[in-house]
């Protein structure tokens, strides 16, 4: 056990490393990293001093180690609209951001896996086509367009929530139920399709034959053996949460770091690009880190396999 | 996986049959139909119409009778048919996300064709990189690429292959393994036939339909990610035209005309639901041991007992 959370460890630090190293490369592909780092109108002579003062014009070994040292001081740059070190930045919006993916993936999970389980275990009920429809659109749907038709419908037309911004829960429903919708709908498919094969095994007969009631059949025999492929599209999806944040942010405008990026983006304010590309590639890591343990945990024989290996 | 079999057996006629078969792949399918031949057709019918500004027909209501079937989705801030820039816009986001599937399609199937013949570092160090890839969010991945390189057709197809070609990789990889074990490989090789042609001659054919079938599951993914994209306004840039781009153009009117928004959206909804429904259908019917779900439907058995009945 402990020889695969290594394994796995050093495997996710590996990978934060390609994501640093992909960095350093990406800002030096493209030409001059001035150009990156600097407004578009920026003069020659601010471009000269900039490189001069950051190190741009040092061999490339001589940055890679200036850039590493940084990074391993918390030192990403500055950001030059905000005048701030570029990881505060980061670290001020991220609460907001992890708040609205924790709600979504929540959310998602609970709904899914109750619909998913009940609509499995009856195929061609009409519960299970009606959660069939209703999961295909979700996971169809483009959350930007969703965002906002709940926008006009539930907050302009109908004035049950506010439009946009941050402040009481009130302010949370709309984002949240938008970057639900995706998760809940793949989530929904694949609960479905895994409960109708654990429904298909003998010892659901068994557990029928000997009198349970069929909510006991359903939810405690047939949902455990279900858990597993839940749990793998669960941890991708929790990756993707990102994307849905990125834009469920910036059409809801909740200062988090999706936003953050795209106004970044829009500033050409590299610094902190690169900031919420490394503080989120390392929680992806940590998350990714987790699901392998809470796998290793709930599958007896990937346990056993790591005991013995 | 056995889909070439399955693919050869079903052939193409039996195929449309099967589809006939089942409503919801039916009705599917007619919708694609309808998206690709109105960008095919209607595009260069309303390119002009898609960019005539006409400032008198300003946020024009839609489903106004008097103005003509060109205005009958409203026009937007400048009087332009929304019509005609959906069916424009819709020919931008098609060819961009079909383009890039296939591109994602050929290359990482290469990709992962080479690393599953080769084993050994190649195949350690492709396996990692895609996993690396394959961790990070898709349109964070994008967002950062497009920043470094300014958006264009070229690089936008590009970027969104880049961020689908390690998915690509994988799957054609483990096929490749399983591939080369089997005896007719093992048969090539004994008789003397190289490395190249046993994986293009051997390998290659009988991997590709199972990536092309990934494809057509992966293209709703794709249409979304190029929407989202343009949406943020990091894909598409105006004057063009895309269906995430235009309702994002919308957005500012939402108050006073939400028609600008809701069609195109509404577009880009239809088509992927139409696209998940058909790549579903299709999984089905190539996987043998759910093939008995379709071949077995009502409408499937009237058919073909109505089609035995002509022909006897």
């Amino acid at each position: 056990m402990i020889r695969y959370i290594t394994q796995r460890a050093l495997l996710g630090f590996a990978t934060l490393i390609g994501v640093v190293l992909l960095v350093f490369v990406a800002v030096r592909l493209t030409g001059d990293p001035a150009m990156l780092y600097l407004p578009l109108d920026a003069s020659q002579e601010a471009r000269d001093h900039f490189s001069a003062q950051h190190g741009f014009d040092d061999p490339i070994p001589v940055q890679l180690l200036a850039y590493v040292a940084g990074i391993l001081h918390g030192d990403f740059g500055v950001s030059l609209r905000r005048s701030e070190p570029a990881l505060q930045v980061v670290l001020q919006h991220y609460p907001n951001t992890l708040l609205l993916a924790f709600l979504g993936l929540a959310g998602a999970l609970v709904l899914a896996v109750v619909l998913g389980a009940a609509s499995g275990a009856k195929p061609m009920s009409r519960l299970d086509r009606g959660t069939g429809v209703v999961s295909l659109a979700c996971a169809s749907i483009p959350d930007f367009w969703l965002a906002l038709v709940l926008i006009f419908g539930l907050a302009v037309r109908g004035g049950l929530f506010p439009t946009s911004g941050t402040g009481g829960p009130e302010y949370w429903v709309l984002p949240v139920v938008t970057i639900m919708a995706r998760p809940f709908g793949l989530l929904t498919q694949v609960v479905r399709g895994a409960m109708v094969d654990a429904m298909a095994a003998p010892y659901i007969a068994t557990g029928r034959s000997k009198g349970l009631p069929e909510r006991r059949v359903v939810f405690v025999h047939a949902l455990r053996n279900a858990w597993l492929p839940i749990v793998t599209v669960a941890g991708d999806l929790a990756v993707s949460l990102v994307n849905g944040a990125i834009v469920v942010e910036s059409v809801f405008g909740i200062p988090g770091v999706g936003r953050l990026l795209i106004d970044a983006v829009y500033q050409r304010d590299f610094a902190i690009v690169q900031a919420v590309i490394i503080v989120t590639g390392t929680t992806i890591i940590l998350l990714n880190l987790a699901i392998d343990l809470l796998y290793a945990r709930i599958n007896p024989r990937i346990r056993v396999e790591a005991r013995f290996a | 996986m056995t889909v070439v079999g399955s693919l050869r057996r079903a052939g193409a006629p039996h195929a449309l049959r099967l589809l006939r078969g089942d409503r919801f792949a039916f009705a599917a399918a007619v919708v694609l139909t309808v998206v690709v031949l109105g960008s095919v057709v209607g595009t260069p019918l309303l390119r002009t119409a898609a960019v005539t500004v006409d400032l008198s027909r300003r946020n024009l209501p839609p489903f106004e009778g008097e103005h003509g079937a060109l205005f009958v989705l409203g026009a937007d801030a400048l009087g332009r048919s929304v019509l005609a820039r959906i069916v424009v816009g819709g020919t931008t986001t098609l060819s961009i996300a079909v383009t890039a599937m296939l591109v994602a399609v050929v290359v990482g199937g290469l990709l992962g064709l080479v690393m599953g013949t080769s084993r050994g570092w190649v195949d350690l160090l492709g396996m990692r990189v895609t996993d690396m890839m394959l961790s990070f969010p898709t349109l964070l991945l994008a967002v950062v690429l497009i920043y470094l390189f300014q958006p264009s057709f070229l690089i936008l197809v590009g970027v969104l292959a880049v961020t689908r070609i390690p998915a690509y990789a994988r799957v054609a990889r483990a096929e490749a393994l399983d591939v080369s074990a089997r005896d007719f490989v093992l048969g090539a090789r004994a008789l003397g036939a190289g490395r190249p042609r046993i994986l293009f001659r051997h390998v290659t054919p009988v991997v590709a339909p199972t990536l092309l079938t990934l494809g057509a599951v992966d293209l709703a993914y794709v249409i979304l990610l190029e929407s989202s994209l343009s949406f943020l306004g990091q894909g598409v840039q105006p004057p063009g035209m895309s269906w995430g781009l235009l309702v994002a153009e919308g957005r500012n009117y939402l108050l006073t005309a939400w028609w600008l928004s809701l069609f195109p959206g509404l577009a880009i909804t239809v088509t992927t639901i139409s696209l998940n429904l058909l790549s579903g259908w299709l999984r089905m019917i190539l996987d043998p041991r759910q093939r008995w779900r379709v071949e077995n439907s009502r409408t499937t058995r009237r058919l073909r007992r109505a089609q035995d009945g002509g022909a006897r």
